[in-house]
């Protein structure tokens, strides 16, 4: 009797594991979250920026006038958009919503480490892909992007991994 | 002069099954043949000595006899109150189990190869010191940059449009709602491109 039923405990045992693993879909699961900000630095008066601008953290600014790259007098900042990272899915940020000039693509191209995350990651302004890279991402070590000219500055789209989740198998 | 018979008609002559204008055929192609004669006369030969040492037909035995000879060994066997030897034990149950620890193995083989991951998933396989660009628009140029005073990579975009005056970044950016549908995540559709 107990070997008859032998064969079907093992073919319903083999049929459940991937129909169990399919209705999880791994592909959404949260592996870190990532912040994207947008900077208006310019040597000239901050305040054309707009009157809704935020002015950025001194210590922000201190890093930033650190690089010569993106070393300017003032910065204000312009959005910022904290978005989920996915196992497998693509993520949007938009910065500047409602705006869509500026807008940022990412996913990962694999799994995390405790403090770093490797993305395909794609910076789009005015509706056009600008530039694509492969980027390691560290926590508190931030991709800083010195892009387009505006209002007498330069925009600086600044992309860091906030925090790595836990992850289960 | 008869042409020679193909090996299937020839095997048939040789059985004597052959008739009609086939058999005279043959018979016609093997006067010219005297070792074909000879071989068939053996052949018939052999057919007769087996046909004597064994009978043209067998009935086997009645099933009702089989049927209760074997009712009988199992009533012999079960009415016998002989102890089951401790090795016949050991060979019993491991019969039982082997089943069991065939699957048992192939689960853990299943369980492990979705564990597994692909070595480029593992952690830090990919991440390079040197990021690759790739800059789609004409005329556009990108340069990387390493600050080690920053502690920050920099992209320095040559080339970009200048984003219109007239563009109000700060007039909503700061305080908008968030939507969950903005990630492929959460739609089943890909994200349409800006």
């Amino acid at each position: 009797m107990m070997r008859s039923l032998l064969p079907l405990i093992l073919i319903g045992t083999l049929a459940l594991i991937p129909t169990a693993r399919a209705q999880q879909d791994p592909g959404k699961q949260v592996v870190g979250k990532i912040k994207v900000e947008v900077y208006h630095a310019t040597d000239g008066d901050p305040k054309v920026a707009g009157k809704h601008a935020l002015e950025v953290d001194k210590n922000l600014a201190e890093r930033l006038k650190r690089e010569k790259q993106t070393c300017f007098k003032h910065y204000c900042l312009l959005g910022s958009d904290t978005k989920e990272l996915y196992r497998s899915y693509e993520n949007w940020a938009e910065p500047v919503k409602p705006s869509d000039e500026i807008m940022v693509r990412f996913e990962a191209q694999s799994a995390p480490s405790s403090d770093s995350a490797t993305l395909d990651l794609e910076l789009w302004l005015g509706r056009k892909k600008i530039v694509k890279t492969d980027i390691n991402l560290s926590i508190g070590k931030p991709l800083w992007v010195r892009g387009p000219t505006w209002r007498q500055g330069h925009l600086i789209i600044s992309v860091s991994l906030l925090s790595i989740e836990s992850q289960s198998p | 002069m008869n042409a020679p018979p193909d090996d299937n008609t020839l095997t048939l002559w040789l059985d004597d099954e052959l008739e009609g204008e086939q058999l005279a055929r043959v018979d016609a192609w093997a006067a010219e043949h005297p070792e074909q004669l000879k071989a068939r006369e053996q052949v018939r030969e052999w057919r007769k000595l087996i046909s004597s040492c064994l009978p043209a037909a067998e009935e086997p035995p009645a099933p009702e006899f089989f049927n209760e000879r074997i009712h009988h060994a199992i009533r012999e066997t079960a009415g016998k109150t002989q102890p089951i030897s401790l090795s016949a034990k050991r060979n019993s149950s491991r019969i039982l189990w082997m089943p069991l620890a065939a699957c048992a193995g192939m689960i853990l083989a299943f369980w492990l190869g979705a564990m597994v991951q692909p070595a480029d998933s593992i952690p830090g396989a990919s991440a390079n010191s040197k990021p690759n660009l790739y800059i789609p628009e004409a005329g556009v140029d990108a340069r990387w940059i390493s600050s080690h005073d920053a502690s920050a990579t920099v992209i320095v975009l040559d080339g970009v449009s200048a984003i219109p005056d007239e563009v109000d970044f700060t007039a909503m950016a700061l305080h908008r709602a968030r939507r969950e549908i903005d990630s492929t995540a959460a739609s089943e559709s890909p994200t349409p491109n800006p």
